[in-house]
Order: structure tokens, then sequence, then C-alpha cells
């Protein structure tokens, strides 16, 4: 039994009671979802006549929300689930022609098409449409073969948590959050301080120093001043200026030390997360495409940066002082505690209540926060939004409306800005009222102790500024876990990146090879960014070295997959491509992108001036190549054209290039490579007819000996291609010569009647 | 050739008086007009063999100059699929019509169809999945995930949303639709008006 989700003993009793016996059953999975879609435990199986839905009422026999009392009761005991039947369907699979799974907007379900009909097997949510797609696939086969086929690998089995049973939230990424264990977290963070160990000793005994020195302070200040120095018959009567030198030079070692261990753990944490930052942006380089197409990586590396920031503060502001207050806390407890029990019971009972007030109104606070934090943020959207799109704006004529938008959001962001300075301002100068009664509390009874002479008055001194060194630090206390929480979160999603294993990996046996010819075969590439949805199925074809190949067919057919399975930024599902008869699989890396140069659709370029983004395809070509690169892509005269030539400043935020000259530059840099392989994707689909021609004259003559693939939808691009394939939905319909394919009538021949009509319409033929 | 051009701009409308909706036995919605979808220059693979038995498309097999069959669109009683042009507007309004080759016309109302108007209500509904969430028993932050356990007009549920803030969509001042990591939806029709204790842990992610 295939067991695309474990069928719990409990119910595979139920479906024995209906006749189906465990060992007749080849496939089961349960669908979230019962016929009217209510969220229900809706078991389907399958067995060699049929498919039986069993909906399920489950109980569990725990109450959902226990009391302290109960769970202490039921400790020990396991826990029993019962079912009660609610429904039971059965399918025969004689009658039935197909399966299908059909995706809704988001859900999905599987429908049965009889001879005539057809019908609705089950529902199920997104959660389950992976083992949908399996369930049908093998229920196909049973219907076809008799036989559930071949055994595909149950990639859902891993996506839950073998202790908790949890989702992971990330199937490529095998941690459970619940059962992650926080301090292997921190573990895995301390190889990173590791090479600066001595560094870090040096900086905890400077803590340790300085909270010695900042606890003797107000000692000296306090008892020593006033019992000891002022006071008739003290230790050290009159002695003043002794008391001074001490003072004065307990206040310099203090700064001293301060200044020294600021320098330290600022280099520490600065170094640390400039190692973290590195080693991410490593990863990062080694991670496949897919990992970005995958994911809103809208802003991927500022959010990294913001967790990499996150640690830095963390490790440079919030853990010495935390450091700091927990030392100074236990030196001031332990030393007000001899000089009188009572009066330090006195300071310290308020303690707990204070933090516990704290954590209270930090919540609140941070709620606040974070509502002002996002309302300023959609304001700066909006800025940026509007300016970017001033063209637009005003082509529209909407500047008022604009303004009005604006408003709306400066309005709320001021607001939200305005209630958290309201509660800033009216909350914490309650909170130290309130702490002041505390020191009420101690002037009273401390006052009253030295009245009766049961205390010296400079004791009385020190115990109030202890008191203020104490009630001070509270609320970074009471914040820091939240703090620290943060810090986590940074932490785990910095390790995601660094842990989340390409998809594309170089072969560990790569074999290089100097000198490849250039001839390409596609072996019955079958491939899907998601799975069960094929966009490349069973493909095969070949190009000779130096030939030239157009690829023709309609917008999402799969021809730009195509060049991204040469290129390797995915692999093929299976099948194989080969470069001179050897699997690209198994070329290296470098070889494989040296060899091979694509100008895409989408022209990328960093921001750099022009003659460093040519460049970027051959870091040590000469100016010489450099200018031939771009005359032969007709970039030449539209670089020159500028003020600063080549120095020409682009990319993001500096001079806007056209469709065109991008494409034009992009050309550059491909054919700068002098690549083997040159592939083609709408290069030059922006151009006018003329400018195309032209550059496609000097591609030619430059691209002899290359093997080049042209995609495009207009086939006057497509000219001097000796061979051409036409694509549909991912399949070859179509290959031969130009002539050949006029002849045969079908899909090119409509295209190419098609483009010649559009150009008799406009009066050119 | 036919005109291209022509053939798409212009926008058909279905009405009680050119169409009318129908359910068979297992529910799946029918239409019956004598209109045609509209700019599909080849019909699926599927459907053309599918066809070629079909006594509603026999008149709209015709032969092409090169002698091959081509398979115009057809008309009478098929199956459609629906589409909502603005699903967070107007869930029973400006829906798109379409059968098997292309989208046949929009239905200005779905209510103008009086009885029938229940099928097609349904069939939106189904298709358009997103339980309504009335009451949000617990929600938790851990490590950039938040995980949910909520009270649906469905049942009970729990899931996972990753990013949350990012995958909250709001749709107006008070509605909104949660996305979580399976890309599963769920809708929260009035953020106000759910109970205090609900409202407060959401509130955060506003």
């Amino acid at each position: 039994m295939i067991e695309l989700e474990k069928i719990p003993d409990k119910v595979l009793e139920i479906f024995r009671d209906k006749g189906i016996l465990k060992e007749n059953i080849a496939v089961c999975m349960m669908s979230d979802l019962d016929t009217c879609q209510f969220f229900y435990d809706n078991w389907v199986v399958l067995t060699d006549n049929e498919i039986c839905c069993l909906t399920l009422t489950k109980n569990l026999k725990e109450k959902p929300y226990m009391s302290f009392a109960d769970r202490f009761l039921s400790f020990g005991k396991k826990l029993e689930t019962t079912y009660t039947e609610y429904n039971f369907r059965c399918f025969e699979l004689k009658k039935i022609k197909k399966l299908k799974v059909e995706e809704l907007i988001s859900s999905c379900r599987l429908v049965a098409e009889t001879e005539d009909d057809k019908e609705v097997v089950f529902y199920c949510t997104f959660s389950n449409k992976q083992n949908a797609f399996s369930f049908s696939s093998y229920a196909n086969n049973m219907i076809k073969n008799g036989d559930i086929g071949e055994i595909k690998e149950n990639r859902n089995k891993e996506l839950f948590c073998p202790q908790c049973g949890t989702r992971f939230p990330e199937p490529e990424r095998k941690i459970c959050t619940r059962c992650m264990k926080k301090g292997k977290l921190i573990a895995r963070l301390l190889p990173f301080f590791k090479r600066y160990s001595i560094c870090i000793f040096l900086l905890f005994l400077g803590i340790i120093l300085s909270t010695l020195l900042s606890i003797i302070i107000p000692y000296i200040s306090g008892t020593v001043m006033y019992d000891d120095v002022l006071k008739v018959g003290g230790d050290f009567y009159g002695q003043l200026g002794l008391l001074l030198t001490v003072m004065i030079g307990t206040n310099i070692l203090s700064s001293l030390f301060t200044v020294l261990n600021g320098i330290m753990h600022s280099k520490i944490a600065a170094r640390v997360t400039y190692d973290l930052k590195k080693e991410i942006f490593n990863s990062i380089g080694k991670l496949s495409l897919g990992f970005f197409t995958s994911r809103q990586t809208g802003g991927l590396m500022t959010r990294i940066n913001n967790d990499a920031e996150t640690l830095y503060w963390f490790f440079c502001d919030g853990f010495p002082y935390l450091v700091t207050n927990i030392f100074q806390f236990i030196g001031i407890a332990v030393l007000m505690f001899t000089m009188s029990p009572i009066l330090t019971f006195l300071t310290l009972i308020p303690v707990p209540v204070f933090v516990i007030c704290y954590k209270i109104i930090l919540k609140y606070f941070r709620k606040l926060h974070a509502k002002s934090f996002s309302k300023n943020r959609s304001f700066n959207a909006v800025i940026t939004d509007v300016i970017s799109g001033m063209r637009i704006v005003k082509v529209f004529a909407r500047e008022k409306s604009e303004l009005i938008r604006f408003n709306r959001h400066s309005k709320s962001s001021s607001d939200a800005k305005t209630s958290l300075a309201i509660a800033q301002n009216s909350v914490f100068p309650l909170i130290y009222y309130f702490m002041g009664i505390g020191s009420y509390i101690i002037w009273a009874y401390g006052g009253y102790l030295v009245i009766k002479g049961k205390m010296q008055y400079g004791e009385l001194m020190t115990y109030t500024a202890f008191m203020g060194m104490i009630y001070g630090p509270l609320d970074f206390l009471a914040e820091v876990t939240n703090w620290w929480a943060d810090c986590l979160n940074a932490v785990s999603r910095m390790f995601e990146i660094m842990d989340t294993e390409p998809d594309v990996k170089e072969s560990s046996n790569a074999v290089s090879i100097h000198g490849i010819s250039g001839n390409v075969e596609f072996r019955n590439v079958c491939f899907s960014y998601v799975k069960n949805r094929p966009v490349i199925s069973d493909m095969s074809f070949e190009i000779k070295s130096g030939e030239t190949l157009g690829i023709v067919g309609k917008t999402g057919a799969g021809k730009s997959t195509l060049a991204n399975l040469l290129t390797r930024l995915y692999d093929t599902d299976s099948g194989e491509i080969l470069i001179d008869g050897i699997n690209i699989r198994n070329i290296s890396f470098a070889d494989l992108h040296n060899n091979i140069a694509i100008v895409s659709q989408e022209t990328y370029f960093f921001r750099g001036s022009i003659l460093e983004n040519i460049r970027y395809a051959k870091p040590d070509a000469s100016y010489e190549e450099i200018i031939e690169a771009s005359k032969n892509a007709g970039a030449h005269s539209f670089i020159m054209k500028y003020p600063d030539g080549y120095n020409t400043q682009i990319g993001f935020g500096n001079r806007e290039l056209s469709g065109g000259e991008k494409q034009r530059l992009s050309i550059a840099r491909a054919i700068l490579k002098k690549p083997k392989i040159l592939i083609l994707d709408e290069a030059t689909a922006a151009m006018d007819t003329e400018t195309e021609r032209m550059i496609q004259n000097s591609i030619t003559r430059i691209t002899k000996n290359c093997t080049t693939l042209i995609i495009a939808h207009r086939l006057s691009t497509l000219r001097d291609a000796k061979k051409l394939i036409v694509i549909e939905n991912g399949k070859i319909t179509e290959c031969g010569t130009h002539s050949e394919l006029i002849a045969a009538q079908g899909g090119y021949f409509k295209l190419y009647t098609m483009q010649l009509e559009a150009l008799k319409a406009i009066g050119i033929e | 050739m036919e005109n291209i051009l022509e053939n798409t701009v212009e926008i058909s409308y279905l009405t009680p008086e050119n169409s009318s909706f129908f359910v068979t036995d297992n529910g799946f919605l029918m239409i019956d007009t004598q209109l045609k979808a509209q700019s599909i220059n080849e019909p699926p693979k599927e459907c053309r063999k599918f066809d070629l038995n079909d006594t509603y498309s026999k008149n709209n097999i015709k032969s092409g100059n090169n002698g091959n069959k081509i398979v115009s669109a057809v008309i009478g009683k098929r199956a459609v699929h629906l589409r909502r042009a603005f699903p967070f507007d107007y869930p029973y309004k400006y829906i798109s019509v379409s059968d098997d080759y292309g989208e046949i016309g929009i239905i200005l109302d779905v209510d103008l169809f009086g009885e029938s108007a229940e099928y097609i209500k349904n069939e939106l509904d189904t298709k358009y999945f997103a339980p309504k969430i009335i009451q949000i028993v617990s929600l938790k932050e851990r490590f950039g995930y938040s995980y949910w356990k909520v009270k649906c007009n469905k049942g009970d549920y729990s899931f996972t949303v990753k990013d949350t803030f990012r995958n909250i969509i709001h749709v107006n001042d008070k509605r909104i639709f949660i996305t979580d990591v399976d890309s599963n939806r769920y809708e929260i029709e009035d953020i106000y008006s759910l109970d205090r204790n609900s409202f407060r842990k959401i509130e955060l992610y506003l």
C-alpha cells in the first residue's frame, strides 16, 4: 500500500467494515475537504476496481482546551482519537475513462470523466495538491493497465516534522520551528565568535571591572564620604584630599574601562556581522535561480542586511548592557544585603512588579511602534512610487489625486506617530512616579533607622544611589526577551538561506572541456517549473556545430525555457542535454558558462559605466575588443553620442537607456565573450527592422563558427536560421527549413501568412 | 484568414435572452447558447477529437482550403468555466464565461438569470473557495512564520503563513485575504467585527 499520508488503524477498521481490506488498498491519501468544501478528514483509497471516499468527523478524546487539572490527570495516558463516519462514496473504475485534477483558484478537485459525464471524486485544499496529483496518476495507470505502475518518490511525507507532526513551513529546509532548539541556533553562531575569543575574554574582564568600579563609586561618595570623612570620629575624618583623589581616580578608571569595552565590542560585533554577511552572500551566489523565483525575493538582500543589523545591535548594544546590568544587579544586591537586609528587602520587592508592568506596557508600545513603522513605510512607498512614475502622473493629469493620496498617507503616518508620542509622554512619567513611591518608602524607613541611630546617614545616601542603579535598567531588562527573540529570528532567517540546498548542483566529477565545437543535442527532455505541470515534454532536436536554429512559438510555449535549460539555470526533470556528446550535468559550471552566451528578453545592467557592463562578460577584454563588440552589436554609434562615451554611468538611478539600446548593449556583452554557443532570446524584439537586420548581419559574420539559437515570434528575425522548429505546449509540432514548413501548411504557415497579412494591411508587401 | 482584430474588441454580454444555464446531475454547470467562443485560433487538442462525435459541433467542422478539417468553436449546450473579473469588488458581477475554446461572453450581473443564478453562484463559490475566518483561536509567531488556528465558516482549520505582513492582502479598510504557505486563501470579511480577542491577535499584522 502506498500511503501518500499515514492512514490511522482506526480508519482502516472502518474501511474493513465496508469490505475494503488493507491488502486490497493500493494507494491511500487524505483530502481535507468534503464535497461541500467543508473541512473534514476525507480518506480516499484506490483498490483494483474502485475508488472509495470515506468522510469522517474526528473526535479527540482530549478536550480542545484542557485546564491544568485535566492535563495533570491525563498525564501519561495516551490520548485517543475516535472517528465517526459522515459519508461514504465509491466510484467504479471500469466506468471511469480518465481522472483529472482540476485546479481552482485556491483549491483543487479530482474529477472522474465517464463515458458521457463527469463527476467530482473529492475536493482538497492546495496543501494536498501534490498528493492529489500523485493519486490521480496512480489511478489513471490502474484504469489503463490494471496496475499502479512505477512507484514515484513521495516527497510529501517529508513535509512534516517527525517529532511533533507540524508541517515544515519550507519544504526545502526541514526545520520545525516548534522543535528547533534555540540553543542550537546560538551554538551555530559560536564559530563566528571563536576567532575573537581573546578579545571576548578581555571584554568580559573589562565589563566585570567597570561594574565593580561603578558599584564602588556611590559607596565612596555615600558611606565613605559622610560616615568616614565628614563625620567626627570617622576612620578618615578630615582627609578630604585623599577622598577626592580616590573619587577622581575611580571615575577615570571607570570611564577608561567603559571606553575600552566600547571599542572592543564594537569591533567584535562589526567583524562578526561582516563575516556572517559574507557567508550569506556566498551561499546566495550558489543558489539556483529557482530559489529566487519561487519566493518573494523582494528585498531579500535588504532583509538580510536588516537581520545582520539586528544582530549587530544586539551584540554591540544589548548584550554588553545586559551582562553589565546582571553583574551590577548581583553586586549591588549583595552589598546592600550586608548593609541592611530589611531595607534591601523593601527595595527589591517592587522589582518584579515593575518588570511585569514594563512587560505589559512595552507590549502595548511594540504595537504602537509597529503601527507607526508600517504607516511610515507605506508613506515612503507612496513617495517613491509617485516620484518614479511622475511621467505617467503628468501624462494623465493626476497630480491632484496624487496629492490627495500623499496627504492621506502622510496624515495617517503622522497620526500614528502622534499617538505613539502621546502614549510615550504620558505613560513613562507615570511609571517613574510610581517608581518614586518605592524611594519614598526607603526614605521613610531609612530615615527612621537613621534617627533611631540604627543606620548611618551615609549608608542611606549610598542606598538611594544604588536604588537608582537597580531601577534604571528595569525597562531594558523587561524588553530584553523580545530583543532576544528578534535576534533569534534574524539568526534563523540567515541560516535559512545558508541551509537551502541548491537544486542545480555542479557534478562532483565534472569534466572540463576545452575547445568545444558546439554540437548541441536535446534528447527526450522533460521539464516543469511546478511539479506535474510540464512546460517541456519529451523534446528532442539537434543542432550541428556552427548551425543556426530558429525556434518559433506562441508566448508561453516554452521557448525561453529551452534557453534556461541549456544554460543550466534549471535542470531537466528527465532526458538529457548534450554538448559535443557530453551531458551538460557533467560539465563544470565554469566551462559551460564560458562557452555559452545568452541575450535574453530581460536585459539587466549593473550600476556602473557602459564599459564596465560590457566588460562584465570578459573582465580582461581590451578596449579594442570592447569597441569591436559594440560596433558589431550596433551599440557604438549611440554610445558615442553620450558626452561621457563608454564611461557613461547607467543602471539603477542613472541614465535611462531605451529598450533598443539596452538590447544592443546586451548583445555587445554577449558577443564580447566570443562564445561557442549563442542564444538570442527575443534579443532584437525592441529594435526596428532595419537595425535588426544590420545587427543580424554582423552577428552572422562574427559568429561564423558558432552554434546559434534564435528564439523569436517575429519571423523576420529568423531569416538566417537554416532550420526551424515550431513549439506548441512544450512539444515540437513542426520542424524543417522555411520552405519545407511553408509547404506543410501547418502552424508556421499560418503564422507566416498572418504576419504577411498584417504587412499587407498597412500597405507593405 | 478571419479578421482577428474585430472579433476580440467587442464585449459580448450573456443575458437570459441569448443564453441559459443549467447543471448536470453531478453538479457541473452547463450553458445553452447560440453564441460562440471568440478569438481562439486553434481549439485544444482534446476537444478536437471529442467534438467530431458531438452532435452540437458537427455543423462547425468545415474543410480548410488545403483539405484539413478546421473546427470552429461550438454552439449549443456545453460545459463552461467561470471567472470573476473583479473578484474582490464584485463576486457575482462581471463574470467571464468561457468554454474549452475561449471566452463566450460576460455576465453583467448573475442575478439577471433568475432561478439559474443560484447554480452560477454555487459554481463561483466552489471555484473561489476561501474559508471565511470567524474566530482566531490562536496565532503564534515563531521564527518568521505565523501559525494560525482558526474557526471558519467551513470548520476549524490550522495553517501556516510565511512573511505574514506581506501575505495579507488588504482589499479595503476592513476586508483582508490571507495566503498561507501552500497558497490557500482565507478571508476575513470585516476585521472589526471579529471578537476582541481575535482582533487583538491579528492587530499587529494590519
